[in-house]
């Protein structure tokens, strides 16, 4: 997901009920907490709780850690290769180097510079990312290194209430760290659509953009999450990672580089719903929404309205939505082609069916700039656009035009799916790339190119006039 | 009805150097100077100052023939009045050109000569020829009448009076032998043309006749005093007003037209813009003409999802009970439709039978019928019938002139000369112009049409059940229109006219008329060629709004208050595009060739015209009030969309209310329900089934490929 979750073009400004950002660009807003005075400070008694202690001590312990991420960033959004600066905040967790961030910090970084606080500076590669929970693990270039780093505690997530004191820190300015302290507003959030694995910590602490990937911290100065993301209208709320998610899923980045989610294709659905008024009435397992076509839960023959109670030896129970993300984290765990045995209901009748889970794969496509047509392509991913994927398994689609541009101008549409240039079909962005070479290459004799694209299920053709060089205008 | 005089004029001018040496001179600057010295008294201007009628601006037209209507309040404004140049005939009588002003714009006329002026009327016309008389309400000091001696000797010559540069001028012409040139017509009659309106004097500037423009038969009427000419009294013109008023009352009835609501959808914003023909959403009032007993004729150019929706037909005549009337029959080349009365009808509209060209230039009376609702305002104008032209089926036409619409013409007997009748055309109805003006009809004409149905009725257009009403042809592909580059890129830009119209096929329907024919996506449809209909219709698709739309959202339904769901345009193309209409206005079961592109050749495939299956406008449907919903069947566009079989289960919801059980629920439109409690479902009937009475409700609900279990709890009644 990127900044702007929601582009509605269609229906703009009709439902900013809750607009949620990816907090970076910390350009965009200012930072009035930053360097304010602290609060008129009043006597307290000698032997009174001192909050601003508590305080002080925590954020001492966590400060140093925290680092100010930039990268350098390509991306095809607006119809051509771009490179742009992003920055965040992140937070070392390892002597050795390894500092965690949120993957839309560094997602696509050609380049990754991180600041700690004392100045020194360093380039980071990239060990692992998982779009999924919007964590990245990042190693520190160690030889640069001559004194030990500051490193900040991984706490447990779990045991936390609500009322919880914690304190949201960043780096978004670079050498400066800030800290805004709040409470835990609630421990098990659930935002549909986002983060199909993890629920989230949600916290009054102002988070801002530019402290996305930075630390959410107890008053025992550890880390029990990773600040990802704010409401613009919604008054006091943001959203951190739990390390309880962090934690497995760094082990696994460690392990192997990513997570690799396998995939069973079973949609699910909890037993009981407030908002949509609807209960059924078992109180233990999971609705089975529906499947997947063509997926490994259609195969095994899981019907819609099964109820799902065990997966494997473990049981599962979704009585509410909340309880979605720990069974879909479980399933998403599930060994890559090895049965598993799946406990449902069916009718009113146990029964047992063995399910083969697939390798979730690639989340994203791929994607291509083709700057003489001034638009950027992208391959077709069931996960990353699901919507094109129902019109077509297998394909490239046109990612983002470019304004003023060939494309434009020839009335091709961010979304339309590329059958054929010319007279060649296209199925992935390599043959695309190959047509394209050809078509500019050929450019002196034929200046104008046949595009044939679905758009919302149906095919049109599309005259693609390439012969101004918008590049060098 | 004017301009044919600057034609004429033209005529004269050029063919007046062909006389060469035949040609007659004028006399001496001296005895012309006496000419005119003589016959200058006789000349007197016309001062008419015009008038509002209530809120409607006058209009008028110029001098005699070759005036435009023009808009008269400017003259208002200004406080001058309209100019003529006239001559004294006798103490109270003045003569001058046409004068095509209603009296009611007219708020008063005065005659001046030199700085005398007296009041004046208007005092008739003269038949055939085209002048006006005024009487004055005293003699005109220093203004003398002409003394007419019919025999006095030639050569005679022409005294012209004109006005250039705010003043007026007399001149002397001679009369070329061209005036008098012989023509024999088709009809054996010879003919005297005259061109122009003029004086003829003779050498002695003795006054010898009076020219008026295109006087038919050759006399020598034109000499002597008009005086004594045969005229049409101003009192005679307001008898005949009244006449016709009283008459139109009982043979143009008001007929007022009862609709049933049109279904959403099915007159969608888009076509509203794009349609031509009149709209009418639920009543409407238009003319009809009695041409019988028991038949009007309704003046309604309707489209065919217009006339479906008619329900109740009645023709109110000024002080009479209304009377229903029936549907009978619609004219497939003319907008109007005939409807039979359920009472005879007294008074009948008596048709002109006779040759038009007898009433050339004959004083008749214009009437205009204004519907406003049930306001009806009638306008009775003298005019005249001026020239005629070749029309539909080779029949002679009365011309009507570009900027005015024609309207209904009587003859002096009370006999309907023309009307204005729309002819219909079946291509190009998605244009933002009105394609379809009205034609002068002869009523003599349209009886002949609307008493031979088996000839002239289309099928096509009338009305309908609530159900059939929205029945339109296919031939079962989607289209995507051409433009100009992808008429070249396809190499079709010779035989599309640059890709101003054709249709690239984007999809083609399993089972359709198309796919039986062999039709395939990237064929490019170009011309239909149907049976019984003169001209080649070309394939178009104007409209196709559809290609330029964004993504569906299906993204953002979780997140749209229900208050917009009746905003969301369904992702698939209507069904009644371009190609339809045009097709459904051909009428079911016409034969017809279609000129395909396919393969770098034409091809000309048969068809006939066929009922496209149900479609999603028309599609069974059912509505809970109890869950706040209404489904419809999965009709052919939107299985194509879904991808879905013939077999596969399901109903898709077209409306979600807002606040519903449903919409609390979260249902969204689009969305497919393919079970109830267990059952699959499989049309908007089973749903029904499955839903009434029930106290609790499994549905499974499928967005695209995305399903789930949704379940609904229902109060026992």
């Amino acid at each position: 997901m990127k900044p702007g979750l929601f582009s509605s073009a269609l229906f703009g400004m009709l439902f900013l009920a809750v607009l949620l950002f990816v907090c970076h660009a910390a350009e965009m807003f200012s930072l009035a907490r930053a360097g304010q005075p602290a609060l008129a400070s009043v006597e307290a008694p000698a032997n009174a709780f001192d909050f601003r202690d508590v305080i002080t001590r925590a954020k001492d312990q966590v400060f140093p850690a925290v680092i100010f991420i930039k990268c350098i960033t390509e991306t095809h959004e607006s119809g051509k290769k771009m490179s742009v600066e992003v920055s965040g905040s992140g937070v070392i967790i390892s002597s050795d180097g390894q500092a965690l961030t949120n993957w839309h910090v560094v997602d696509k970084a050609l380049e990754v510079r991180c600041l700690l606080y004392d100045g020194r500076a360093f380039h980071a590669e990239i060990v692992g990312t998982d779009k999924d929970t919007d964590l990245a693990l990042l190693q520190l270039g160690m030889a640069e290194i001559d004194d030990p780093l500051p490193v900040a505690k991984l706490g447990d997530s779990s045991v936390l209430v609500e009322g919880d004191f914690v304190m949201a820190m960043g780096a978004p300015w670079g050498m400066s760290r800030s800290v805004s302290i709040g409470i835990i507003s609630c421990t098990r959030r659930y935002l549909p659509g986002n983060s199909e694995y993890s629920l989230w910590l949600q916290t009054d602490a102002a988070i801002s953009p530019g402290n996305s990937g930075g630390p959410l911290v107890n008053t025992s100065g550890e880390v029990i999450g990773l600040n990802t993301r704010g409401v613009i209208y919604g008054g006091d709320m943001g959203f951190a990672v739990p390390t309880q998610t962090i934690q497995r899923v760094i082990r696994r980045i460690r392990e192997v580089g990513a997570v690799e989610w396998s995939y069973t294709g079973i949609q699910l659905q909890a037993l009981r719903d407030f908002s949509r008024n609807m209960y059924f009435d078992a109180t233990e397992g999971v609705i089975v929404a529906g499947t997947d076509p063509d997926s490994p839960a259609r195969r095994a023959g899981i019907l819609p309205q099964d109820r799902l109670v065990s997966i494997g030896e473990e049981q599962v129970t979704a009585i509410t939505e909340e309880d979605l993300p720990a069974i879909r984290r479980t399933l998403g765990l599930l060994a890559v082609d090895k049965p598993a045995a799946l406990g449902l209901v069916r009718g009113g009748e146990v029964m047992k069916l063995k399910i083969t889970p697939r390798e979730k794969g690639e989340i994203e496509g791929e994607e291509l700039d083709l700057p003489r047509w001034d638009f950027t392509a992208k391959s077709i991913n069931q996960f990353d656009n699901p919507d094109l994927y129902f019109h077509r398994k297998e394909g490239v689609f046109v990612f983002g035009v470019e304004y003023p541009g060939n494309a434009v101008s020839a009335g091709l549409n961010e979304q339309d799916i590329i059958l054929k240039v010319g007279k060649k079909k296209i199925k992935t962005l390599e043959e695309l790339r190959t047509a394209y070479d050809q078509a500019v290459k050929n450019i002196e004799k034929e200046h104008k190119i046949l595009i044939a694209v679905t758009r919302q299920g149906l095919m049109r053709q599309i005259v693609l006039d390439f012969a101004r060089d918008y590049e060098r205008q | 009805m004017k301009y044919i005089v600057r034609l004429a004029v033209a005529l004269v001018f050029g063919s007046g150097l062909a006389f060469g040496k035949d040609l007659p001179e004028l006399p001496s600057v001296t005895v012309q100077k006496e000419i005119l010295k003589k016959v200058a008294p006789s000349a007197v201007t016309i001062e008419i100052y015009l008038q509002y009628d209530g809120a409607e601006a006058p209009e008028y037209t110029g001098h005699g023939f070759s005036g435009w209507r023009s808009d008269g309040s400017t003259l208002v404004k200004d406080e001058r009045p309209v100019l003529f140049s006239g001559w004294l005939l006798d103490e109270r009588t003045v003569i001058t050109g046409d004068i095509f002003i209603e009296p009611r714009f007219i708020d008063r006329i005065e005659v001046t000569s030199a700085d005398n002026r007296v009041r004046a009327e208007l005092d008739g016309f003269l038949s055939r020829r085209i002048a006006a008389y005024l009487k004055l309400t005293e003699p005109l000091k220093g203004a003398t009448p002409l003394n007419f001696l019919p025999d006095a000797k030639p050569p005679y010559y022409r005294v012209d009076r004109s006005m250039m540069n705010t003043q007026w001028r007399m001149s002397l012409g001679v009369v070329l032998p061209g005036y008098e040139e012989y023509v024999l017509t088709d009809r054996g009659e010879p003919v005297q043309q005259e061109y122009g309106s003029h004086l003829i004097v003779n050498e002695e500037g003795i006054p010898v006749g009076m020219r008026t423009w295109l006087n038919r038969g050759k006399d020598e009427s034109w000499r002597g005093s008009p005086l004594h000419w045969r005229r049409i009294t101003q009192a005679t013109i307001d008898r005949l007003r009244e006449d016709t008023i009283a008459l139109a009352g009982q043979i143009l009835p008001r007929v007022q037209l009862r609709l049933r609501s049109p279904k959403k959808g099915a007159m969608d914003d888009m076509h509203m813009v794009f349609s031509d023909r009149q709209v009418i959403e639920t009543e409407g009032d238009v003319p009809g003409v009695i041409v019988d007993a028991r038949r009007v004729v309704v003046l309604a150019d309707l489209e065919p999802g217009v006339t479906a929706r008619i329900e109740r037909i009645t023709v109110h005549r000024n002080g009479e009970d209304p009377v229903e009337a029936e549907f009978a029959f619609s004219l497939k080349d003319l907008g109007c439709f005939v409807a039979t009365l359920s009472e005879p009808a007294e008074t009948i509209a008596r048709p002109f039978e006779g040759d038009l060209l007898d009433l050339l230039n004959e004083a008749c009376l214009q009437l205009t019928l204004k519907l406003s609702g049930e306001q009806r305002v009638e306008r009775v104008a003298f005019a005249r019938l001026n020239s005629l032209c070749f029309g539909w089926k080779n029949k002679v036409y009365p011309t009507s002139s570009y900027d005015e619409e024609p309207q209904f013409l009587f003859d002096r007997e009370g006999r309907v000369v023309a009307l204005p009748v729309t002819r219909r055309t079946v291509g190009n109805t998605e244009r933002y112009w009105r394609a379809d003006w009205p034609v002068f009809m002869p009523l003599a004409y349209l009886g002949e049409f609307v008493s031979q149905p088996e000839k002239y009725a289309d099928k096509s257009n009338v009305p309908l059940s609530a159900e059939e009403e929205s029945r339109i042809a296919w031939i079962g592909v989607e289209l995507q229109g051409l433009n100009p580059q992808l008429a070249r890129a396809n190499d079709v830009a010779d035989i599309t006219e640059d890709g101003q119209f054709g249709g690239l096929v984007s999809f083609v329907y399993p089972n359709s008329p198309a796919a039986r024919e062999g039709v395939e996506q990237g064929d490019i449809l170009i011309r239909i060629v149907a049976e019984g209909w003169p001209e080649p219709i070309p394939v178009t698709m104007n409209g196709d709004f559809y290609g330029y739309s964004r993504a569906f959202p299906w993204m953002q339904l979780d997140n749209m208050p229900v208050e917009f769901f009746d905003q969301v345009p369904p992702p698939w193309p209507l069904a009644e595009n371009g190609l339809r209409a045009t097709l459904t206005k051909l009428g079911f079961g016409r034969a017809f060739t279609l000129e395909v592109f396919s393969a770098d050749e034409v091809i000309r495939k048969a068809f006939t015209v066929e009922q496209c299956p149900t479609h999603y406008n028309e599609a069974p449907q059912y509505k809970s009030d109890a869950l706040g919903i209404t489904v419809k069947d999965l009709t052919f566009e939107v299985r194509r969309y879904f991808q879905k079989t013939e077999e596969d289960p399901g109903v898709i919801l077209s409306k979600v209310e807002p606040g519903s059980k449903a919409a609390i629920a979260g249902l969204k439109p689009f969305e497919i329900v393919t079970e109830v409690n267990g059952q699959a479902i499989h049309n908007a009937e089973q749903f029904e089934q499955q839903v009434v009475e029930k106290t609790e409700l499994r549905l499974q609900v499928l967005r695209k490929d995305q399903s789930r279990l949704v379940r609904i709890n229902l109060p026992a009644d």
